[in-house]
């Protein structure tokens, strides 16, 4: 293996591509720990929005209903979801776990029956989202390679970032929803509809997990596989929490996920285990989270 | 019949009557499912119970499957229960499946000390991987639930490392990634001669007493239950509340593992790559945990009722075009429902406080559920 300029705008490229779908669902996560909301549910909605985005590709050729499917249909999956936590008062793990379980039956169920296959779903006939143009950057290969073949989702996972940045910290309905993660009842004296709020975060958060789904399925190749999110939700989740809920802090969290699976995927062609590669993320999720949590103890010791 | 008869009537059959509403709305929720293929649920549910439960080979199957359903609800309760509330339940039934299939064929000696050696070391395993959890919890602050969730996916992989590189079966069909069988002699013997159901069950059975009898007769029982209602309060009360998520958590994932280890004796007498993690047996007992309120006797018929789901599930693929999977959607949506109960439970607690609180706060019940989603945090 040898290391050079290229080698290392092929692991940015590919790093890139690998943490975008966790930055989407980490957004949705961040924004649910705002208000106080612990939602293991995305990944049941991530894969709902997953297999959505496939069925209306298959259905229309078209990428743009695939990616509005895949929003609509874990929104409302999350919504579901949202209820049951907030005005049913379900223990939020029970819920989430429930959902993840019936999800992965219901996209399993519904795969057999669209697609009459089992296990896994490939077709050349699916649109896969647009890739961005980076003829431009023709005098500059090594940048032509850090920001080729990306999607124009990747780019706006960047931006979607920012916005929800401005939007938490910058916006009224922002500093309700930080308030109500502080204090629900306090938030509740204040006039705000507390319960709303929250099952519209989740609903939205259910929504972002979508995008991030559409974004596995029909970024690079364009297919669908049982239980394809492989636990990026709670990747995902763990990424969140690692930026402190914070939108700019779960672009850096992710970041650090998505390097990990990109190594992961680049170790494959060398001589070490593929299985044991595979296991990296995993792992690195609770070094990483282990040392993110140790420091904010020592800090809260000074 | 007077308010008093009927209000003492309704108390009674409050508890049992909402698993039935739950599994009632998952069946409804089935049944479009079914609709949408095509198929009659009637006709469909009525293959679903034959299946199931419908003669002595069905019936004896069921059990069979219901066997690791069982130990890992009952590990999954014990820990919940004392509001640790870990769901790496998966990860430890692979550590120890995977131990005893190698310690059991690769052990030297005689076939009594590999399967006496198998057996501790799979245990001590899946007790230190659970260990593991509860000291990233206690020592580095990690939620639980992302903790075991990593670990379940780790191990998943370390351990398919260890069987495709080391330990493969190169005797057998090459594409299936598992380990050599172990001895007949160490296996676990038939309860019926001809049927699948091995003594495993039996063992489950023995479990669900003694874990019964642990969670409500005994100082350390207690101890972790109140741990479960409020935390603060116990070590208030001089409850030493670490050496309780240790030891929770330790005999949870020791229990988990037992499932794996009881899989590998008595049904597989291997480990295979991603067996247990496609029958999801973790999650099942975890649902059956769930639903029964982790009361370990609820926990021993439930899931012998979500385990006849699954088999019955398997019917229906075999003879009509309904997918398997079917039974995956019916339980995941009970537990569904089953949360929304909690939520009566919750409600019923709060009035308990409200009126012990006029009371003079003279009840000896003190609960405060607000406390209840602090630890994942």
């Amino acid at each position: 293996m040898n290391i050079n300029a290229n080698y290392l705008a092929v692991v940015f490229n590919s790093t890139i591509r690998m943490m975008t779908p966790i930055l989407f669902v980490g957004l949705g996560s961040a924004l649910c720990n705002r208000v106080f909301i612990f939602n293991i549910g995305l990944e049941g909605t991530m894969l709902t929005g997953a297999f959505a985005a496939i069925v209306a590709n298959y259905y229309t050729g078209s990428i743009f209903i695939s990616l509005l499917a895949a929003m609509i249909s874990a929104m409302i999956v999350s919504w579901i979801a949202g209820i049951f936590m907030v005005k049913f008062k379900g223990a939020m793990l029970v819920v989430g776990v429930s959902i993840n379980m019936l999800i992965s039956g219901l996209t399993t169920f519904l795969m057999q029956i669209i697609f009459g296959v089992k296990g896994a779903y490939v077709s050349t006939d699916l649109v896969p989202l647009h890739k961005t143009d980076v003829s431009m950057l023709k005098q500059w290969p090594i940048l032509q390679t850090m920001f080729g073949s990306l999607t124009y989702l990747d780019f706006f996972a960047f931006i979607l970032a920012i916005i929800l940045y401005f939007f938490l910290f910058r916006t009224v309905t922002g500093f309700r929803m930080r308030s109500v993660g502080i204090n629900k009842i306090a938030a509740q004296s204040l006039g705000i509809n507390a319960d709303r709020l929250q099952i519209g975060t989740v609903a939205f958060s259910g929504l972002l997990s979508g995008i991030g789904g559409c974004l596995l399925t029909m970024g690079g190749v364009t297919m669908f596989a049982q239980n394809i999110t492989a636990g990026r939700g709670y990747i995902a989740m763990a990424a969140a929490t690692l930026g402190a809920a914070h939108p700019l802090g779960v672009v850096a969290g992710s970041a650090f996920f998505g390097f990990a699976q990109s190594m992961a995927n680049m170790l494959q062609n060398s001589s070490i285990s593929s299985q044991l590669t595979m296991a990296l993320p995993y792992l690195a999720t609770i070094l990483a989270l282990a040392i993110y949590n140790f420091s904010q103890i020592r800090r809260h010791a000074q | 019949m007077n308010s008093g008869t009927l209000r003492k009537i309704s108390h009674f059959l409050a508890p049992i009557s909402q698993p039935f509403i739950a599994i009632f709305l998952a069946l409804v929720v089935g049944a479009i499912a079914i609709v949408v293929t095509g198929e009659s649920p009637f006709n469909i549910y009525k293959i679903m119970v034959k299946g199931a439960f419908g003669s002595e080979y069905y019936l004896l199957t069921t059990l069979t499957r219901a066997t690791p359903i069982i130990i890992t609800g009952l590990g999954a309760a014990i820990c919940w229960s004392s509001n640790y509330m870990g769901i790496g339940g998966e990860g430890q039934m692979i550590m120890g499946g995977f131990l005893c299939a190698v310690v059991g064929f690769h052990f030297p000696g005689p076939q009594w000390l590999k399967l006496t050696s198998a057996v501790i070391l799979s245990l001590a395993g899946s007790g230190l991987y659970s260990l593991f959890s509860a000291w990233l919890l206690d020592k580095f602050k990690m939620s639980l639930a992302i903790s075991t969730l990593m670990l379940n996916y780790a191990g998943a992989y370390i351990a398919m490392h260890f069987v495709q590189n080391v330990f493969l079966d190169t005797t057998g069909d090459a594409k299936l990634v598992q380990t050599q069988m172990i001895d007949e002699s160490i296996r676990l013997p038939r309860i019926v001669e001809g049927q699948k159901l091995h003594w495993g069950f039996g063992i489950a059975v023995l479990l669900v007493i003694l874990v019964w009898f642990m969670m409500n007769r005994t100082a350390f029982g207690y101890e972790s239950r109140m741990s479960g209602f409020n935390i603060h309060f116990c070590n208030y009360g001089g409850i030493n509340s670490k050496k309780i998520m240790y030891g929770m958590l330790t005999l949870s994932g020791i229990i988990c593992g037992l499932a794996g280890v009881i899989e590998v004796l008595g049904v597989n007498y291997r480990y295979t790559h991603n067996t247990y993690v496609s029958a999801s047996y973790a999650w099942i007992g975890l649902n059956a945990a769930l639903i029964s309120g982790y009361n370990p006797i609820g926990i021993f018929f439930t899931s012998i009722i979500l385990a006849g789901i699954s088999t019955g599930g398997a019917a229906i693929a075999r003879a009509t075009s309904v997918p398997l999977e079917i039974s995956t959607i019916i339980q995941g949506c009970i537990t569904l429902f089953i949360s929304a109960r909690i939520a009566i439970q919750f409600r019923r607690r709060s009035k308990k406080l409200a009126s012990s609180a006029k009371d003079g706060g003279s009840s000896g019940e003190i609960l405060i559920p607000e406390t209840k989603g602090e630890i994942l945090r």
